[in-house]
C-alpha cells in the first residue's frame, strides 16, 4: 500500500464543484505573475486545488463549518481583492537577484519588482509582539509577505523567501526548475506534499501566497533560542502565507507562531467592512533524528473580525520528532488542521490544542495522521472549553498502513461545556490495517465538575473563584506544554501571554452560569493484534 | 455554636424523594468535642454536608444556628468563611489545581472576610510549612495538585492540613480516620488535638471507635435512621464498640 491511496475510504463520494472560470483565470494570472522559481510548488498546489475542488456542503474534512461563510473569500471575487492578482500579469519579471529588494525603512515586499507593496508597517508596531525569548530571532510577515526590513533572523535560523533560494538565471517559464542550494529531493518533497494535499484551503494558501517562507535549521543545529514568526494581517481582505520549515538532520528547534490582527478601522463603518480571510499553510519537513517544537497563538490584536484557517501539513523521517501546541480563543471562524506523514521508522508526532471559547466565537481541529512505518507514535490532546453560544469541533483521524506494525497511537478530546447554548463535536476516527497495533481514541463531554466545585466552595472559595479555578486546571495540562512559566530567562513569554489570553477569554464572562446535569462519558479502546 | 434543632432533609427531587434526616438535635459548645457514631446508611455524612451547605440537600423543616445566625440560606463558602469546616470522608481529587496555591487563596478569603491583611505568598509559606511539619508532612505535597495521586491516607491528612491552616472555629470531620494505619491516625489525631481549645467546637463522624481512643470525646451520639438515638459521654462509644449498634437501633 503506498501513501498515496492511504485515505479514509469512508467518506462520502460527492463531487465536488469545480473550479469557476474566474478562478481559473486567477490562478493563470497568478502563475503568469511569478516568481518563476516558484513555478513547480504553485503548479503542485493547483493540482491540488482542482482534483479536491473547493470546499461545499458536502465535503466530509468540512462537515462542522458553515461554507457557505467562507466560500466567497475563496472564490474569484476575493481572489481578485489581492493586490498582486488584481494587477494586470503582463511584464514577465526575472526571478529577483536576492531576497532583499527593499532597502529603505519602510516596509516593502522582500523581492521582485512585480508585486505590490504591502500595507506598511512601523518597527514601533511591530515592537510589542516581539517576545523577550524571540528578541533577536523573529521574521515578520505582513498579509502574508515576508518583510526582511522588519525581521531579525538571527544566526542559528536561515530565514529567506522560496524564491530567494532558487538560480537568479532562471530560465524560460513552463520549464522544470531546480532550487540552486537546495537539495533536488527537498524541492521534490515540498512539490509532493503539496500536490497530495487534501485540504483546498491550504491548497488556496500555497498557491496564492505571494512570497513563500522558507526556514530551515541546519543539519544538527541546536538552537538555543526560538524563532519567533510573526503574522500580521492589516485588514487588507485577504492574506495568503505558505512557510517551509526544513529542520535538517538531527536538529533541534522551537518555532514560535504568533498571529496578529493590526486591523485600524478607517472609519466607523469599517465596523461592517468584510472579514479578513488570514490563511496560512505550513509545511514542515523533518528529517532524520530532528525535533522540532511549534507553539502557536489564536487571532491576537484587533477585535476586527477574521476567518482564519491554518494548516500544518509534516512529513517526518526516521526518528523524527514533532511537538505542536496552539492555544487560542477561537475567531468567527478558526480552523487548524493538522496533516501528518509518519514516514520514517520510529518518528514521533504530538498535537496539543487548547481553546477557550466565549461569545460566538469558533473553534475547529481537523487532523490526519498517517502511520505509513513501523514503530512510530502519535499523540493528540484536545481541550476546549466551549461558554455561550460558541462552537468547537475536533474531527481527528489516524490511519495506520498494512505494514505499519507496533504503532503506538492515541488521541483524546475533551469538551468542557459551560452553557447549554455551546456546542462541541468530536469524531475521533481510527483506521487501522496493521495486526499489531497499541491504538485508542476517546471524547468526553462535560460540565464542571459539582463534587470539585462543592470542594473548593466549602474551603472559603466564592463559586465564580472555583468555577475559574477548575477551567483553568482542565485546560493546564496543554497550556504546561507550550513551555515553562514565568518569563523569561527561564520561563518563557509566550507561554504566559497564551495563558493570559485564555484566562482573559473566561474572565470576561465570569461569572459563568452554575453547572447542572451530569457527566457524559465516551471513550473506546482499539486494540489488536498480539502485542496490544 | 452550633445548634441544630428539628433538622429534617431529603435528596432527590420529585417522585424520588429520599427522606434521610428526620428530626435532628445537636448542640455544640466552644470547647466540646462531640463523636456522631452510626451504622451505614444512618444519615452521619448527610448531616455534615448539611452543614457545609452542600447544594444537592434539601433542608424541609429545622433549622441550624451557628453562633445564633440561621445558615441554612448561606452558601458553602459563605459559611466556610465565617468558620465552619467540613473534613471530607472521600476528598476529592482535583488534577490541575495546585495544593499550595489552593490553599493560599482559600486562606486569604478567610482573612478577607475577617477583615485581615491577605498573606503575600512568602508570608503564606512560611505559615503552611509550620503546619506541615507538624503533620509530619512532606515538602512535596505543595508541588502536587490537589489530592492527585495521593493515597488514602495522605488525602487524610490534606485535609488537616487544610484545617490547621484555615483555623476554623467548628470542625466536622466525616469519618477522618478511615483508611489509616496506626501511625497515620495518631498523626491526625495530633492535628485535631492541636485545634481543640476552649473557642473551638469539634465534631467527629466515625464509624469505629478506634479514633476516640486518641481525641477524647465529651459527648457522643448514636445517630440510627436519620435520628439521633442515643446520646452519652465516651463511655457510649466504649459501649458500641462492644456490643455493636443492634442494642440501639432496635
Amino acid at each position: 500500500m503506498t501513501a498515496a491511496t492511504i485515505r479514509p475510504r469512508f467518506m462520502r463520494e460527492v463531487p465536488a464543484p469545480a473550479l469557476t472560470p474566474a478562478l481559473e483565470d486567477a490562478i493563470a494570472r497568478h502563475m503568469d505573475e511569478g516568481p518563476f522559481a516558484l513555478f513547480d510548488i504553485r503548479t503542485a498546489a493547483a493540482a491540488a486545488l482542482r482534483r479536491i475542488g473547493l470546499p461545499h456542503s458536502g465535503s466530509e474534512d468540512f462537515s462542522f463549518i458553515r461554507t457557505g461563510e467562507l466560500l466567497p473569500h475563496l472564490a474569484p471575487t476575493a481572489v481578485a481583492a489581492n493586490p498582486q492578482t488584481a494587477r494586470p500579469g503582463t511584464d514577465l519579471p526575472a526571478a529577483p537577484a536576492t531576497g532583499a529588494a527593499g532597502t529603505s525603512a519602510t516596509a516593502t515586499p522582500a523581492t521582485g519588482p512585480q508585486s505590490a507593496p504591502v500595507t506598511a508597517l512601523s518597527a514601533a508596531e511591530i515592537a510589542p509582539w516581539i517576545l523577550p525569548e524571540a528578541r533577536d530571532s523573529y521574521a515578520v510577515l505582513v498579509d502574508g509577505v515576508y518583510v526582511p526590513e522588519l525581521s531579525r533572523p538571527g544566526e542559528e535560523f536561515h530565514v529567506q523567501t522560496l524564491e530567494a533560494a532558487a538560480p537568479p538565471d532562471s530560465p524560460l517559464p513552463g520549464m522544470h526548475l531546480r532550487f540552486q542550494g537546495l537539495h533536488d529531493a527537498f524541492v521534490t518533497g515540498i512539490s509532493a506534499l503539496l500536490a497530495a494535499e487534501t485540504d483546498p484551503v491550504a491548497s488556496i494558501a500555497s498557491l496564492f501566497a505571494r512570497h513563500p517562507l522558507l526556514v530551515r535549521v541546519p543539519a544538527k543545529r541546536v538552537a538555543a533560542s526560538p524563532l519567533l514568526l510573526l503574522h500580521f494581517t492589516t485588514g487588507s481582505g485577504r492574506s495568503d502565507a505558505l512557510t517551509v520549515v526544513h529542520a535538517g538532520p538531527q536538529s533541534e528547534s522551537r518555532v514560535l507562531i504568533r498571529h496578529v490582527s493590526l486591523a485600524r478601522p478607517v472609519s466607523l463603518a469599517a465596523t461592517t467592512a468584510p472579514p479578513t480571510l488570514e490563511n496560512a499553510h505550513t509545511v514542515a519537513l523533518i528529517e532524520d533524528g530532528a525535533s522540532l517544537r511549534m507553539v502557536e497563538s489564536g487571532a491576537e490584536g484587533s477585535p476586527a473580525e477574521t476567518l482564519n484557517f491554518r494548516k500544518l501539513t509534516a512529513r517526518l523521517d526516521r526518528n523524527a520528532r514533532l511537538q505542536v501546541v496552539a492555544a487560542h480563543t477561537g475567531s468567527r471562524l478558526m480552523r487548524q488542521a493538522f496533516a501528518v506523514d509518519l514516514a520514517g521508522e520510529g518518528a514521533e508526532a504530538e498535537f496539543n490544542g487548547a481553546a477557550v471559547l466565549s461569545g460566538n466565537r469558533q473553534s475547529h481541529n481537523h487532523v490526519l495522521v498517517r502511520h505509513l512505518v513501523p514503530h512510530c507514535v502519535s499523540r493528540q490532546l484536545f481541550k476546549t472549553v466551549a461558554a455561550d453560544q460558541s462552537r468547537s469541533s475536533v474531527d481527528g483521524t489516524i490511519i495506520v498502513a498494512l505494514d505499519a506494525q507496533q504503532t503506538n497511537a492515541n488521541q483524546l478530546i475533551n469538551n468542557l461545556m459551560l452553557s447549554d447554548e455551546a456546542r462541541a463535536d468530536s469524531k475521533p476516527r481510527l483506521m487501522i490495517h496493521a495486526d499489531d497495533v497499541k491504538c485508542s481514541h476517546g471524547a468526553t463531554s462535560g460540565k464542571l465538575d459539582p463534587a470539585q466545585q462543592f470542594y473548593l466552595e466549602s474551603r472559603g472559595l466564592p463559586p465564580a473563584q472555583a468555577r475559574g479555578l477548575l477551567t483553568v486546571a482542565f485546560i493546564a495540562e496543554v497550556v504546561a506544554k507550550a513551555g515553562k512559566a514565568g518569563g523569561t530567562p527561564d520561563g518563557e513569554a509566550f507561554r504566559d501571554t497564551l495563558d493570559h489570553a485564555l484566562l482573559d477569554s473566561l474572565r470576561n464572562r465570569m461569572p459563568m452560569s452554575a453547572p447542572s446535569g451530569a457527566k457524559v462519558m465516551k471513550t473506546n479502546e482499539t486494540q489488536g493484534g498480539k502485542h496490544a | 455554636m452550633l445548634e441544630v434543632r428539628n433538622l429534617n432533609a431529603h435528596i432527590g427531587e420529585a417522585d424520588s424523594v429520599t427522606q434521610i434526616l428526620k428530626g435532628i438535635n445537636l448542640s455544640v459548645q466552644p470547647g466540646e468535642v462531640h463523636a456522631i457514631m452510626g451504622p451505614n446508611g444512618s444519615g452521619k455524612s448527610t448531616l455534615s454536608k448539611i452543614i457545609a451547605g452542600h447544594p444537592d440537600y434539601s433542608v424541609t423543616q429545622g433549622e441550624i444556628l451557628f453562633n445564633g445566625e440561621n445558615i441554612l440560606e448561606l452558601e458553602a463558602d459563605e459559611r466556610s468563611r465565617k468558620g465552619i469546616f467540613l473534613g471530607f470522608q472521600y476528598p476529592v481529587e482535583i488534577p490541575g489545581v495546585n495544593n499550595a496555591e489552593f490553599l493560599r487563596m482559600a486562606y486569604n478569603q478567610r482573612r478577607k472576610a475577617e477583615g485581615l491583611e491577605e498573606a503575600d505568598p512568602l508570608d503564606f509559606e512560611e505559615i503552611l510549612d509550620a503546619k506541615m511539619k507538624a503533620l509530619d508532612m512532606d515538602g512535596r505535597f505543595k508541588e502536587r495538585a490537589i489530592n492527585e495521586g495521593f493515597s488514602g491516607g495522605e488525602k487524610k491528612r490534606n485535609e488537616i492540613l487544610q484545617m490547621a491552616v484555615l483555623d476554623p472555629a467548628l470542625a466536622i470531620l466525616d469519618e477522618t480516620d478511615s483508611g489509616l494505619d496506626v501511625d497515620a491516625l495518631k498523626i491526625v489525631a495530633g492535628g485535631i488535638n492541636r485545634l481543640r481549645g476552649p473557642s473551638k467546637g469539634i465534631v467527629l463522624i466515625t464509624h469505629y471507635q478506634r479514633l476516640l481512643d486518641y481525641v477524647q470525646p465529651d459527648f457522643v451520639h448514636v445517630l440510627s435512621g436519620g435520628r439521633i438515638v442515643k446520646s452519652g459521654g465516651k463511655d457510649l462509644a466504649l459501649e458500641v464498640e462492644k456490643l455493636g449498634y443492634d442494642w440501639l437501633v432496635k
